[in-house]
Formats: structure tokens, C-alpha cells, sequence
């Protein structure tokens, strides 16, 4: 974490951009017999479908990249006092979300280019993994920053952390169902089809459902915190400035959750339209790009206030 | 004279929340070129002055930077 909070803007853009070439290159070289086979469209229609993939996808790394450091550098601003620390460990967590984003995203482009070498049971278990732990780092740094906040506001919050867990239960009952009844778990009676996971059930559970459960349960806790925060801090002027950052963090915490929990489902979407499919993946990606645009403004706003002599 | 510079910051937290005394802060040192506790009530007509432009750059909302500035006057 600490490495990802000094790396300077310039180093991100740069990382952004090389990964993101790579990113391009993995995906048009990944074979597409099975999807030209399952959608019943041409190589070329494909390519083109992939791009406009893609490409929003990158444009979302970018403006999450960009979003974050204006709150990073916001935040580092006001380091010393305590709404800087608190909203410090948010751009931390928010640095580390679209960090695991990138690299979880060029790892799984990777997955269908190792057919045939005997490693994509490593490579997926790998993958899978970090891809449920590196959103739970992130928000874990969120929610503690979120806390920070909290402790700045008098008035206690009127929701109570136990109906959260109940409103999550059915969801999280409902993800590990489908993941301990997904056909292809552990591994393919096809030598053309990947498994999903490549993991025992017991793995799944330890590896996966506890991580995502713990995630979202954070995610959803530091969301409800940083929008009481922003109704019950002082300063009428300072309150109107947060709205465009809660706002943000609420509609990037509320869409990655909305990522992941459609990323787990998607067995149940197989089949789902490819105009269903891709329409969902715009709307995610659009909601997520917004929520980073949101905090890029809001910590434009909250720096006016720093910078009015 | 610290009561003072403690009065200015409380009137300003109402507007600006936590960053109302770095506000204070920037605005004492940079116009009056004084350290913030040095502060005495000769000083606050000016200082208001300077923090009505600044909080003019902050919001639209002329309502609120005059009820602020009202309120520093009541200070004096």
C-alpha cells in the first residue's frame, strides 16, 4: 500500500498506459472459436465487439487513476489534521482498488493464451484469489477511513450494522450456492472448456465467498458511514463541497460491488443475450467511470476551499 | 486575544467545517501578515474583509457569506 501512495501521478499514468497496451494485445491475441461458436457472429464482428469492450474499460482504469489521485493529492494537502487522515486512508483505499482492477483484469486476459502448457489451474487459482483479496485490502483501508470520519461526527448513525448483515445474508447464501453448484468448479469433463476455479469446495468457501462477503459488508459499511458523515459534518459550506465526493464513493464502492457480484454470477447469465450481457457491462462501467468523475470534482471542490486565500 | 482568534474560527467551522481553521490560518498570515493568535479586534474589520472575498470564491451563495460576515462584525 505504501508503495502504490508514493508512486507519483506520472508513474501511474505511465503504468496505466503500458498495461493498458498489453491489456489490447492479450485480448485480440486470445482465441475466439468458442465465442464466434456460442453467439454465432463473424471474427471480425468479435474483434470489434471486444474493442468497444475494451476500450471503455481502459478509459475507466484512466478516469478511476485520475479521480483518485485528485483526492490523493486533496487528501496529502490536509494530511495533518483529522478529516486528512481519515480521507487519506479512503484515497489509500481507493489507489488500491483501481490498482487490483488493472492487474486482476490483465491477469485473467492472460488465462485463455496458456491452453494447452498445463498452467491455467495455477494461473486461475491465482487469479481467483487475488481477485477476491485485492478489493477486500482496498475496502478494508476505505472503511477505516470511513471510521476516521465517523468519530469526527456527534450525532450517532440511526442504521444498525446488524440489519446490514441480514440484508447481506441472502445474497451471500445465494453466491456460495451457486459457486458449490457451478459445473465446471473444479474442473471440465470438456478439454476445451476452463474450469472456473480449479479450487476444492472448501477453498471456495475460505478463498472466496468469506473475502467477497467481507468485502461487500465493508464496502456497504463505509458507504452508509461516509454519507452520514457528509449529512452531519460542520460547515454548511464544507458539507455542500462533499456531496459531489460522497456521492462518488458511494456510486464506486455500490458498482464494484455490482462488478463482482456479476463477475460470480456469471454461470447464470450464460445464457443471457450477448445485447444483455454487453448492455449490463456498459452500464457498470458507466457507473463506475461517473463515481470516479464525481470524487475528481469533489476534491476539485474541497481544494477550492483549501487554496481560497 | 486568543479568545478572539478562537471566536473567528468557531463562526468560520460553521461554514467550513474542519478546514475552517486552517482558513482562519491562511487568511491572517497571508493578508495581515501576522501569526493567527496575534490577533486583536483592530485587526477583524480588514480580516473580514478578506475572508467575504474568499468565501466568495468558495460558494455562490451571497446569503450565506453575508450571514458569516454578520456574524464576524458581531464579534467586534
Amino acid at each position: 500500500v505504501k508503495g502504490i501512495w508514493r508512486l507519483s501521478d506520472r508513474w501511474w499514468y505511465i503504468g496505466i498506459g503500458v498495461l493498458a497496451g498489453l491489456y489490447m494485445l492479450l485480448t485480440l491475441m486470445a482465441p475466439i472459436d468458442q465465442a464466434e461458436h456460442r453467439y454465432h457472429i463473424g471474427k471480425l464482428s468479435l474483434y470489434f465487439l471486444e474493442l468497444t469492450i475494451v476500450i471503455p474499460l481502459v478509459l475507466v482504469w484512466l478516469s478511476a487513476a485520475y479521480g483518485s489521485l485528485r483526492f490523493k493529492a486533496y487528501a496529502t494537502r490536509i494530511m495533518s489534521s483529522s478529516d486528512g487522515k481519515a480521507l487519506a486512508l479512503i484515497a489509500q483505499g481507493l489507489l488500491v482498488l483501481v490498482s487490483g482492477l488493472v492487474v486482476t483484469t490483465i491477469l485473467q486476459s492472460v488465462t485463455p493464451l496458456l491452453r494447452g502448457t498445463g498452467l491455467i489451474p495455477a494461473w486461475t487459482v491465482i487469479g481467483n484469489i487475488l481477485e477476491a483479496l485485492w478489493p477486500l485490502a482496498a475496502f478494508w483501508l476505505i472503511y477505516q477511513g470511513s471510521q476516521g470520519l465517523m468519530r469526527m461526527v456527534k450525532t450517532p448513525s440511526r442504521w444498525r450494522r446488524g440489519w446490514l448483515m441480514i440484508a447481506l445474508a441472502p445474497i451471500v447464501a445465494a453466491y456460495a450456492w451457486m459457486l458449490l453448484h457451478h459445473p465446471y468448479r473444479a474442473g471440465s469433463p470438456d478439454p476445451g472448456t476452463i474450469a472456473a476455479y480449479y479450487m476444492p469446495d472448501i477453498g471456495l468457501i475460505v478463498f472466496l465467498v468469506l473475502p467477497y462477503a467481507l468485502t461487500w459488508y465493508l464496502g456497504l459499511v463505509a458507504a452508509l458511514q461516509v454519507r452520514h458523515y457528509r449529512r452531519h459534518a460542520p460547515g454548511v459550506i464544507y458539507r455542500r463541497s462533499l456531496v459531489g465526493l460522497v456521492w462518488g464513493m458511494v456510486a464506486v464502492i455500490g458498482s464494484s460491488l455490482l462488478i463482482q457480484l456479476v463477475s460470480v454470477l456469471s454461470p447464470v447469465m450464460q445464457g443471457a443475450g450477448l445485447g444483455a450481457v454487453l448492455g449490463l457491462l456498459y452500464l457498470l462501467i458507466a457507473v463506475y467511470a461517473s463515481g470516479h468523475i464525481m470524487i475528481m470534482m469533489g476534491a476539485r471542490r474541497l481544494a477550492r476551499i483549501e487554496q481560497a486565500v | 486575544v486568543v479568545a478572539l482568534y478562537d471566536n473567528i474560527v468557531t463562526v468560520i467551522e460553521g461554514y467550513l467545517g474542519p478546514a475552517g481553521q486552517r482558513f482562519v490560518d491562511r487568511q491572517i498570515e497571508s493578508h495581515l501578515q501576522k501569526s493567527p493568535t496575534e490577533i486583536t479586534v483592530s485587526d477583524l474589520a480588514q480580516l473580514t474583509d478578506w475572508i467575504r472575498v474568499s468565501l466568495s470564491l468558495i460558494t455562490d451563495d451571497r446569503q450565506i457569506v453575508e450571514e458569516c460576515v454578520d456574524k464576524l462584525h458581531q464579534l467586534c
